[in-house]
C-alpha cells in the first residue's frame, strides 16, 4: 500500500512576528531542529520561513502516515526534520517520527512554502502541482484543487471518467465506475493557494494504457 | 468557570480564524475546528496561543495535540484553569 502527503503554507497569511515568538515556533519545531537550522539554514532563509517549512514537511508527513494509522494525531513537537539540503531554493530531506522515516521535498517560493512526502528518495512516481486562486473562501478552495487535479488525471487517462470522492476515513479516493482506483491522493490549501499530490505508479499506468489501447 | 462560559468564550478566540460564521454561532462540544469551522490547520498553534495569553494558562504539548473540536478545548482549558487554583 502506498500513501501520499502534501502541505501548503502561504506566506502572506502567516504573522511572521508571532512565528518568532519561542512559545509559537516551540510548538512546530525541536531544538535539535533550531540548531540545524543555525548550523545549515541561517544564511539562505529567514528563521519564520523555516518554521513553516517544518510544519509543511510535518504536516505532510502527517498526512502520508494517518493512511496507515487513523487514530494519529497531528503533533509536530513529536516529529524531527533529520536532514535538509536546500539547492537553489529546492530542499530535500528527512522527516522522522518514532521509527518511521519519511523522505520530504519541498519548495520555497516567495508567497509560498509547500511540501510532499514519500517512503523514498525517489519522487519520480510522485505528482504535485500549485496553483494560485483568486478566492480564498473554503468553497472557492475545495473546488479548485478538484478541478486541478482532475485537469492533471485528464491529461494522463484521456479515456477515462474519473472522479473524486471520499472514503469513510473522509480522506480524498479516485474513483472511476469500478470504484476506487489505488492512487493515493492529497489535497492542501491556505490562502490564496491550493495543492494536491498524488502517487501514480509507472506499472499502474502503463496498466491501464494498455487496457485503453485493447479497447 | 462553567463549561457554558468558556464555550461562549471560545467563540471569540476562534472567531479571528474562521470565515465560517454560521457554525460559529452554532458552537457546541461536537464542533471540529477543521472540518466545521474551517480553520487551516495553519492556524490551530494560533488558538492555543491565544487560549493561553486569555485564560493565562500553560497548555503543555500533548493536551495542545487535543484540541480539535470544541468539546476538548473545552476540556483542556477547564483542566488547566482548575489548576491554576
Amino acid at each position: 500500500m502506498t500513501s501520499t502527503g502534501n502541505d501548503i503554507v502561504a506566506l502572506k497569511a502567516i504573522s511572521i512576528a508571532r512565528t518568532k515568538q519561542a512559545n509559537f515556533y516551540s510548538r512546530i519545531i525541536t531544538s535539535a531542529e533550531r540548531e540545524l537550522y543555525y548550523a545549515e539554514l541561517q544564511d539562505q532563509l529567514p528563521f519564520e520561513h523555516f518554521v513553516w517549512l517544518a510544519w509543511s514537511v510535518k504536516e505532510s508527513a502527517y498526512k502520508y502516515l494517518k493512511r496507515f494509522d487513523t487514530g494519529l494525531i497531528f503533533s509536530p513537537s513529536k516529529m524531527r526534520i533529520v536532514e535538509l539540503k536546500n539547492t537553489a531554493g529546492n530542499l530535500r530531506g528527512t522527516v522522522l517520527l518514532g521509527d518511521q522515516l519519511l523522505y520530504f521535498q519541498s519548495v520555497i517560493h516567495n508567497n509560498f512554502i509547500s511540501s510532499i512526502v514519500n517512503d523514498t528518495a525517489d519522487f519520480t512516481e510522485t505528482y504535485w502541482d500549485i496553483k494560485r486562486i483568486d478566492f480564498t473562501d473554503p468553497a472557492a478552495q475545495y473546488s479548485a484543487v478538484r478541478k486541478l487535479l482532475l485537469e492533471r488525471l485528464g491529461e494522463l487517462f484521456p479515456d477515462s471518467d474519473l472522479q473524486i470522492a471520499k472514503n469513510p476515513n473522509g480522506w480524498p479516493i479516485i474513483v472511476n465506475e469500478d470504484g476506487e482506483l489505488p492512487i493515493p491522493v492529497s489535497f492542501t490549501h491556505h490562502d490564496h493557494f491550493v495543492a494536491y499530490s498524488f502517487q501514480l505508479t509507472t506499472s499502474l499506468w502503463k496498466a491501464h494504457q494498455h487496457h485503453a489501447e485493447v479497447l | 468557570m462553567t463549561r457554558e462560559e468558556i464555550l461562549n468564550e471560545l467563540k471569540g478566540v476562534v472567531a479571528p480564524y474562521t470565515a465560517n460564521k454560521e457554525a460559529l454561532k452554532n458552537l457546541n462540544d461536537q464542533t471540529d475546528l477543521i472540518t466545521d469551522l474551517k480553520i487551516n490547520s495553519a492556524n490551530l498553534v494560533d488558538i492555543i496561543i491565544d487560549a493561553e495569553a486569555k485564560y493565562e494558562i500553560e497548555i503543555d504539548y500533548d493536551s495542545a495535540d487535543k484540541m480539535l473540536n470544541v468539546g476538548s478545548c473545552i476540556d483542556v482549558i477547564s483542566e488547566k484553569l482548575n489548576q491554576k487554583r
